[in-house]
C-alpha cells in the first residue's frame, strides 16, 4: 500500500516536473516569437548608430533595417564606415551611441544570443596556416555547441558549397588567395546562420577568385539566407544584390532597391557625339543650355546629365544645333547604378 | 539565477575549448614537440657527460639535482616565450578569425583560454625536465633520494612560471608585434631584469620586487648558498639573499597582477 | 754532641722539604702546570653539543667539561672555544680543585657546512694545546621554504584565474 502511495507521489512529482519543463520551453519558444514578431521581420535593425574614435566621428547615426532574405548592398568608398558598421554589428566593438538588433535581438546587449543568428567574415581575416580546414572547423563547431557526428556533417557540407572538398585535410598554408577567401566564407556558413554578413568579400582576389566568389553568395540567395554585403566596388554590389545602402562620410544617403535606382534614372543620361572635340568655349556653351544639369566631356565626347523628362532631350538637341555643335550622334540612355553613386557623391562634395 | 548559472557555465566551457585550441596550435607549430626535446636534452646533460666521459657523477643527490636544475630558469623563460610570446599580439597583427570572427564565444574566454594554454604547456615542459631528473636520480642514487626538497623545488619553479608567463602574457596583450612582444617578455626576463637586479645590489638597494631575482631560489632548496638570475653576480650576492616568503608574495603579485592587466588590455584592445 | 748536631741537621732538612712542599703548588700554579713532574694535570675531558644534528641558524650550545686531574688546586684558567680554528667565546677565571670538574657552556648561532669545534685551556694568554678536545660538527642547510606555502600559492593563483573568469561571466549576465 504504502508502496503504491510512494509510486503515485513520485508520478505526481514527475508530471508537475514534466509540466514545469514544458511550460519552461513553451516561455523560451514565446520569448524568441516575441522578439521575432517585435521587429516585423526584420533581420537586421541598425537605430541612429554613432561611432567616434577620437576626434573623428566614423558614423553619424546611422539607421536601416534589412528584411528578412533579402540581399543587401552596402556601398560606399573607402573610408565610409561600412566596416565599422559591419564591426559594431557584430559586437567587435562598442558603439558611442544608437543601437543594432539582429532577429529582434541587441546585439550590445545579449551578443551571444544575437551573433547565434549570423556568420560574417569581416575584412580579410589571417588564417592559421598549420591548420587543416577540418581542424578550424571543428574548433568552430565546438564554439556552435554542435555534436561531434554534426560538426563532421556540417563540415562535409560547408567545404562543398565552398569547393573545397578535396582540400579538407590539407594544412591551409597550400591554399591560394581565393580558397582562403572561401574557406572564410565557409566558416561563417559553418553554424547555418540566418544572416550572412560580409564585408569586402572579393577584396584583393584575381578575376578567377571573384567569379568563385560571385557565384557562391548567388547559391547562397537560392537558399534564402538574409545577405549583409559591404563594398566599394559598384560592379559588386549590382550584380549580386537585390538592394543598396548608399553609404558616405559615415551617413545612409540612400536605401532602396537596386532596379529603382537605376529605373529612377532612366533617359536621364544623353550620351552626344561630335565632329570634332570642343574647345573650352564650346564646353562653356554646352553646359548652359537649357536643361542640362551636368556636362562632362571627353575629347569629342559629352555625357550630359539632365531631368527625368523625354521632351528635354528634344529640346537639348535643338538647342545644341541652333548654337552651332556638329552634333553626329546623339543617343540618350539609362543611368546605371555608378552615375547614380558618382552623381550622390558629387552633391556631397567628396571623391571616390 | 538561471540566466547567470547558464552564462558561467558557457564561459567555462568556452574557455575550455578556447584552450584546447591553443594547445592544438601549439603542437600544429611544434612548438610543444620543440619545448619537450629542449627539456630532455636539459636534463640529461649532467648525466650523460659524465656517464659517457666516465668523470663520475655528483657525490649527493641533492647535488646531482641542484646541478641538473639549474636550467629550470633558462627553460621556463624559453618556453614562456615560445608559448605565450605572440599569444595575443600575433592575433592582432595577423588579424586573424579570432579578432574577426564573432561567435557566440565571449572574447574574455577566449583570453583567459589562452593564457592557460601557455601556463598549462610551460608547466608540461617543466614537469618533464622534473620528471626525467626524478628517473635520473632514482636510476642513479635511489628512490629514497627523491626529497622533499624536490618537490619544493618543484613547486616553486611553478610558481616562478606562472609569474614569467604573466609577464609575457602581458607583453602580447600590449604590444603590436608578434615579434617584437616574444623578445621583450625573453629579453626582459633573461637579460634587463637581472641587469637591473645587480645594479641595485650594486648600489646596495634589495632588488626584492625583481622577479629574478627569485629565480635562484629554485636550486637553492638543494642546500646551496642563495643566487640568484644570470650574469656576474658574485661580487655582489653576499650583500642580500632573496628570503623564501617574500619570493612567495612577489610571484603571486607578478602573476595575479599581470594576468588581470593582461586580460583587461586584450579586451579593451579587441573593442578598438 | 753528635747526636744534637745530627738532629739539628734532620729537622733543617724536613723544614726545608716542608717549605719547598708548601710552595711548590702556588709556583707551579703561576707558571701554567708546566713541567711534567710538578705541573697540574687539568684538561677539557668532555665536549658535548646540545644538537649532533643541528640546522643552519639553529642556536646550539657548546658544553665543554674541565677536569683538575692534578693534586693541586688551580685558578685563573681560561677556556677558549674554537670553530674551525676561529674563536668564538670564552670562559674566564676558571678555578677547581684538586679532582674537582666542572662543565662550562657557549651559545653559538650554527651556519651550514661541516665544522670542527674544539675547546682549549689558556693561561696567562697562552693556549694549552695538551688540554683540548675537539668534535665534528655537520650543520644542515636550513631547509627553504616549506610545502604547505607553495601549495597555498599555487591555489591562489589557481583560485585568481577561475574568480576572474566567473565574475566576467556573472557581471556579463547581470548586464543582460
Amino acid at each position: 500500500m504504502k508502496r503504491i502511495s510512494k509510486l503515485g507521489l513520485n508520478r505526481v512529482k514527475l508530471s508537475l516536473k514534466f509540466g514545469k519543463l514544458i511550460l519552461k520551453v513553451r516561455w523560451v519558444k514565446m520569448g524568441i516569437m516575441m522578439n521575432r514578431l517585435s521587429d516585423n521581420g526584420n533581420a537586421i535593425k541598425v537605430e541612429n548608430l554613432v561611432k567616434r574614435y577620437g576626434d573623428l566621428t566614423a558614423l553619424k547615426g546611422v539607421s536601416f533595417k534589412v528584411k528578412k532574405g533579402d540581399v543587401v548592398g552596402y556601398l560606399g568608398p573607402n573610408g565610409a564606415g561600412k566596416t565599422t558598421t559591419i564591426k559594431l554589428l557584430t559586437n567587435l566593438l562598442s558603439p558611442t551611441s544608437g543601437s543594432a538588433y539582429i532577429n529582434g535581438i541587441d546585439v550590445f546587449k545579449d551578443p551571444t544570443h544575437a551573433l547565434s543568428y549570423v556568420g560574417a567574415l569581416i575584412e580579410v581575416p589571417g588564417m592559421y596556416d598549420y591548420l587543416t580546414p577540418h581542424e578550424l572547423l571543428t574548433h568552430y563547431g565546438r564554439v556552435y555547441r554542435m555534436g561531434t557526428d554534426r560538426i563532421k556533417k556540417k563540415i562535409k557540407q560547408v567545404l562543398r558549397t565552398v569547393k573545397l572538398k578535396d582540400w579538407e585535410h590539407k594544412k591551409i598554408e597550400e591554399f591560394s588567395t581565393g580558397m582562403r577567401r572561401r574557406l572564410a566564407i565557409g566558416l561563417a556558413l559553418l553554424p547555418s546562420p540566418e544572416i550572412l554578413i560580409l564585408d569586402e568579400p572579393v577584396m584583393g582576389l584575381d578575376p578567377e577568385g571573384i567569379k568563385e566568389v560571385r557565384e557562391l553568395i548567388r547559391n547562397l540567395k537560392e537558399k534564402e539566407i538574409t545577405i549583409f554585403l559591404s563594398s566599394h566596388l559598384l560592379e559588386e554590389v549590382s550584380k549580386t544584390c537585390d538592394k543598396v545602402i548608399f553609404l558616405f562620410n559615415g551617413e545612409v544617403m540612400a536605401y532602396d532597391d537596386i532596379d529603382k535606382f537605376a529605373g529612377d534614372s532612366q533617359h536621364k543620361k544623353i550620351t552626344v557625339e561630335f565632329l570634332n572635340p570642343l574647345s573650352k568655349e564650346e564646353r562653356k556653351k554646352l553646359s548652359s543650355l537649357n536643361s542640362i544639369n551636368k556636362v562632362k566631356v571627353e575629347g569629342n565626347t559629352a555625357t550630359i546629365y539632365n531631368s527625368k523628362d523625354k521632351s528635354n532631350q528634344a529640346e537639348i538637341l535643338s538647342n545644341m544645333i541652333k548654337e552651332g555643335f556638329d552634333v553626329i550622334s546623339y543617343s540618350s540612355g539609362k543611368q546605371d547604378l555608378e552615375d547614380f553613386y558618382i552623381s550622390l557623391v558629387n552633391k556631397k562634395g567628396g571623391n571616390l | 539565477m538561471t540566466k547567470v548559472m547558464n552564462k558561467v557555465k558557457s564561459d567555462i566551457y568556452d574557455t575550455f575549448l578556447s584552450t584546447k585550441f591553443e594547445l592544438l596550435k601549439h603542437y600544429r607549430r611544434n612548438r610543444i614537440q620543440m619545448a619537450v626535446l629542449m627539456a630532455i636534452a636539459l636534463a640529461s646533460v649532467f648525466y650523460l657527460i659524465p656517464t659517457i666521459w666516465d668523470i663520475g657523477l655528483a657525490e649527493t643527490a641533492g647535488d646531482f639535482a641542484q646541478l641538473n636544475l639549474g636550467f629550470a630558469n633558462l627553460l621556463i623563460i624559453i618556453s614562456g616565450a615560445l608559448f605565450a610570446g605572440d599569444i595575443i599580439s600575433l592575433e592582432f597583427e595577423n588579424r586573424t578569425g579570432l579578432i574577426l570572427f564573432p561567435t557566440p564565444q565571449d572574447h574574455n574566454s577566449i583570453f583567459v583560454g589562452k593564457y592557460i594554454a601557455s601556463v598549462v604547456s610551460t608547466l608540461s615542459v617543466l614537469t618533464i625536465y622534473y620528471l626525467v631528473t626524478a628517473l635520473e636520480i632514482q636510476y642513479v642514487y635511489g628512490l629514497s633520494e627523491i626529497s622533499t626538497e624536490f618537490l619544493k623545488s618543484y613547486l616553486f619553479s611553478i610558481l616562478y612560471m606562472c609569474g614569467a608567463v604573466s609577464l609575457i602574457f602581458f607583453f602580447s596583450s600590449i604590444l603590436k608585434g608578434a615579434i617584437t612582444s616574444t623578445l621583450l617578455g625573453f629579453f626582459s626576463l633573461m637579460m634587463i631584469m637581472p641587469i637591473t637586479e645587480q645594479v641595485m645590489k650594486m648600489v646596495e638597494i634589495e632588488p626584492w620586487f625583481i622577479i629574478t631575482y627569485y629565480g635562484g631560489l629554485i636550486t637553492d632548496f638543494f642546500g646551496v648558498a642563495q643566487t640568484s638570475g644570470f650574469g656576474p653576480g658574485d661580487r655582489f650576492e653576499a650583500t642580500f639573499a632573496p628570503d623564501f616568503y617574500t619570493g612567495l608574495m612577489v610571484m603571486l603579485g607578478y602573476t595575479i597582477i599581470l594576468f588581470l592587466l593582461g586580460l583587461f588590455l586584450a579586451n579593451r584592445r579587441r573593442g578598438e | 754532641m753528635m747526636p744534637d748536631r745530627a738532629a739539628k741537621l734532620g729537622l733543617l732538612f724536613a723544614l726545608v722539604l716542608f717549605m719547598s712542599l708548601l710552595i711548590t703548588p702556588i709556583v707551579e700554579g703561576q707558571s701554567g702546570g708546566q713541567g711534567p713532574s710538578f705541573g697540574p694535570d687539568i684538561k677539557v675531558e668532555k665536549l658535548e653539543f646540545s644538537n649532533d644534528e643541528p640546522l643552519e641558524d639553529d642556536e646550539i650550545t657548546i658544553n665543554a667539561t674541565v677536569r683538575n686531574n692534578g693534586s693541586v688546586p688551580v685558578q685563573n684558567f681560561t677556556l677558549v672555544y674554537l670553530v674551525d680554528n676561529m674563536e668564538i667565546g670564552n670562559v674566564s677565571g676558571i678555578a677547581l680543585e684538586a679532582g674537582e670538574s666542572n662543565t662550562y657552556e657557549i651559545s653559538w648561532d650554527a651556519e651550514a657546512g661541516i665544522h670542527n669545534v674544539s675547546a682549549v685551556l689558556k693561561y696567562n694568554d697562552e693556549m694549552l694545546p695538551e688540554s683540548s678536545a675537539s668534535k665534528e660538527l655537520s650543520v644542515e642547510p636550513k631547509p627553504v621554504g616549506d610545502v604547505s606555502s607553495l601549495l597555498i600559492s599555487l591555489g591562489v593563483i589557481v583560485l585568481a584565474v577561475i574568480l576572474t573568469n566567473l565574475f566576467y561571466s556573472v557581471f556579463k549576465a547581470l548586464r543582460i
